[in-house]
C-alpha cells in the first residue's frame, strides 16, 4: 500500500509534536546549569540541541515499545487508523502548547500517550488499548520514576556535600560547576534517547496502521533522522518559561545540587531507556530537583510550586486524552471531519502562539506569582544586584552624614548662619 | 503479559549505584584537587579551620613537586574514572556495539 495524504499529514504533525517536545524539555537538562551560571543560556541551548540530535540515534528500545504493543494493532486486535493517530497528536500538541504557555513542566510523553489513548478509545472502542502494556510502560513508571529520581538525587546530594565538607578545604565546590556542564550534557543525551524515540514510535505506528510497513519491522532510518532533526530544532528554540520555573521556582539550586540532580536524572533516564520504559524526562528531572533541594541542609523547597507541577502531571494524561477523544470523534465524519480537525487544531495552536506573543513571558505564567520574587538570576547577576544595592545604601548614608556634618559645622560657627 | 516488577527494581538499583558512584568519585577528585592547591600554597588553613590568603611565595616552584603532583594526579585519575563510567554507560545502551 502506498503512502497516502493522511499518512503524510500525520507524519508532519508528529514532527511538529517532536518540535514542541524539544522546546518544552530544554528546561529539564539546562535549567540548572543556567540557574547556577555554569553555562550561558545560548551555549547551553546549543549544546542541548546537538546532544539531543546525537542521542536520538543511539537507541530505539522506547520507540519499539510504543509502536509495538501499547495500542493493539494488526490482525489480533482492533486495527487503528492513521486518522485516530492524527486526532491523538492534535490532543498532544494542544496540551503541550497550553502547559508551555503557563510555564508548567508537564510531561510531553504523557500528553502524547493521553492523546493517543483518548483517540483510540473513541475511534475504536475500549478494547483497542492494551491496558497491561499501558500500566507497565506508562502509568507505573509515571508514579515510580519521580520518586526514584528524587531518592537518588537526595542521596547523591548528601554524598557530594559530605565528601566536600567545609571548612577543611577551600573553594572546591566551584568544581561542581565544571562537572555540571558534563552532567547536563548527559541529561540532554538521555532526553534524545528517550523523547525523540516517542515520536519515532508514533510515526512507525502510523506506517504500520496504514500498511506501509509490516508490524514486525523495526524503526526505519529516515524516521530516525527526521525525528532527531525536529527535536534538535525544538530544543534550540528553547522554552524559557519552563526554564525559569525549574531553575528557581522549586528551590534555589547550587552547583553541587545541580551536579547531583543531573547525574541522577541522567542515570535514571538512561537505565529506563535501555529497558524500553517511556518515562517522562520532565518528571524525572523535577523529581531530582526536589530531591536535591531536600538534600542540602537549609535549602527551602517551594511546595506550592512543586504542588502545582505535580497536579499538572496528574491532569496531563486525562486532559490530552479528552482533547484526543474529541478530535477523534470529529474525525469519524470521514474526510470532512478530518479537515475540520486539522483546521480547528491549527487555529488553536496558532491562537495559543499569538497569545504567548501578546503577553511577553515576563508576565505570562500562572505560577509566576510564586516565581516572580526570584526570577532566574544567575549567581553573578545576583551578586551584582546585591553589590549595587549596597553601594546605593552606602552613598545614601554618606550623603546623609555629610549633610549632618555641614549642619553641625554651621551651628558651631560664631554668629550662627550667615 | 504480567507487570515486570523486576525491571523497575533494576532501573532503581542501577540509577542509585551509577549516580552515587559518579558523584562520590567526582567529589573525591575535587577534594584531592583542593588538597593539592592547599599544599601548593594557594590557600592557608588557619587554626580555627577557616581559610586564609595565599602564602607569600605562591605560585612557588617548590610547591609543585612531590606531594602536590601526586595529589593532582589522583584528582585527575578520579575525573577519568567518572568519564570512563559515563562512556561505559553509553556503550551499554547502544545496541550497535553489541
Amino acid at each position: 500500500m502506498d503512502i497516502t495524504l493522511i499518512v503524510v499529514l500525520v507524519i508532519a504533525l508528529a514532527l511538529f509534536f517532536d518540535f514542541t517536545n524539544g522546546f518544552h524539555d530544554t528546561a529539564n537538562a539546562m535549567a540548572t546549569p543556567i540557574a547556577t551560571g555554569a553555562m550561558k543560556p545560548k551555549v547551553a541551548v546549543t549544546v542541548a540541541a546537538v546532544l539531543n540530535l546525537v542521542g536520538a540515534f543511539l537507541s530505539t528500545a522506547v520507540a519499539t515499545s510504543i509502536s509495538h504493543g501499547l495500542i493493539n494493532e494488526g490482525p489480533g486486535g482492533v486495527a487503528i487508523s492513521p486518522e485516530m493517530i492524527f486526532a491523538g497528536l492534535i490532543g498532544a500538541v494542544v496540551w503541550n502548547m497550553i502547559t508551555w504557555l503557563r510555564g508548567l513542566p508537564s510531561s510531553s510523553s504523557h500528553a502524547l500517550f493521553g492523546g493517543l489513548i483518548g483517540a483510540a478509545i473513541v475511534g475504536a472502542g475500549f478494547q483497542s488499548v492494551n491496558y497491561v502494556a499501558l500500566m507497565t510502560v506508562v502509568i507505573i513508571p509515571a508514579f515510580l520514576s519521580p520518586v526514584i529520581a528524587a531518592f537518588v538525587s537526595f542521596l547523591s546530594t548528601r554524598i557530594a556535600y559530605r565528601i566536600t565538607r567545609r571548612p577543611v578545604f577551600p573553594n572546591e565546590r566551584g568544581g561542581f560547576r565544571v562537572g555540571q556542564i558534563f552532567t547536563s550534557s548527559m541529561v540532554s543525551l538521555a532526553h534524545g534517547t528517550n523523547d525523540a524515540q516517542k515520536t519515532m514510535g508514533v510515526i512507525t505506528l502510523t506506517l504500520i496502521a496504514s500498511g506501509a510497513q509490516s508490524s514486525n519491522q523495526g524503526v526505519q532510518f529516515w524516521v530516525v533522522i527526521a525525528c532527531a532533526l525536529a527535536i534538535a530544532l525544538g530544543t534550540y528554540t528553547g522554552g524559557w518559561r519552563i526554564i525559569r520555573t525549574l531553575g528557581s521556582g522549586i528551590t534555589e539550586i547550587r552547583a553541587t545540587q545541580g551536579f547531583a540532580a543531573e547525574a541522577s536524572t541522567a542515570a535514571t533516564i538512561l537505565a529506563s531507556s535501555h529497558l524500553g520504559f517511556a518515562l517522562s524526562t520532565t518528571q524525572v528531572s523535577s523529581g531530582s530537583i526536589i530531591g536535591a533541594g531536600l538534600g542540602r541542609r537549609g535549602s527551602k523547597i517551594q511546595w506550592s510550586t512543586a504542588g502545582k507541577i505535580v497536579i499538572a502531571w496528574f491532569i496531563t494524561l486525562p486532559a490530552s486524552a479528552a482533547v484526543g477523544a474529541v478530535a477523534s470523534g470529529i474525525a469519524r465524519f470521514g474526510v470532512v471531519g478530518l479537515v475540520l480537525d486539522a483546521v480547528i487544531g491549527g487555529v488553536v495552536i496558532l491562537g495559543l502562539y499569538l497569545w504567548s506573543l501578546r503577553k511577553p513571558h515576563e508576565q505570562a505564567s500562572a505560577i509566576e506569582v510564586d516565581v516572580a520574587a526570584n526570577a532566574v538570576y544567575t549567581r553573578k547577576e545576583l551578586r551584582d544586584l546585591q553589590r549595587k544595592k549596597r553601594a546605593e545604601n552606602v552613598a545614601a548614608r554618606r550623603a546623609e552624614l555629610s549633610r549632618e556634618r555641614t549642619l553641625r559645622r554651621m551651628g558651631a560657627r560664631k554668629g550662627g548662619r550667615r | 503479559m504480567g507487570i515486570d516488577w523486576f525491571a523497575f527494581l533494576t532501573v532503581a538499583v542501577v540509577a542509585v549505584v551509577a549516580s552515587c558512584f559518579v558523584v562520590s568519585v567526582y567529589s573525591v577528585g575535587l577534594r584531592f584537587w583542593s588538597a593539592a592547591d592547599t599544599r601548593a600554597g594557594k590557600f592557608t588553613v588557619k587554626d580555627d579551620g577557616t581559610i586564609g590568603p595565599a602564602t607569600a611565595g605562591f605560585p612557588n616552584p617548590a610547591g609543585s613537586t612531590g606531594a602536590v603532583r601526586g595529589l593532582r594526579s589522583l584528582a585527575i585519575a578520579c575525573f577519568v574514572v567518572c568519564a570512563a563510567t559515563v562512556l561505559y554507560g553509553i556503550y551499554l545502551i547502544v545496541p550497535q556495539f553489541h
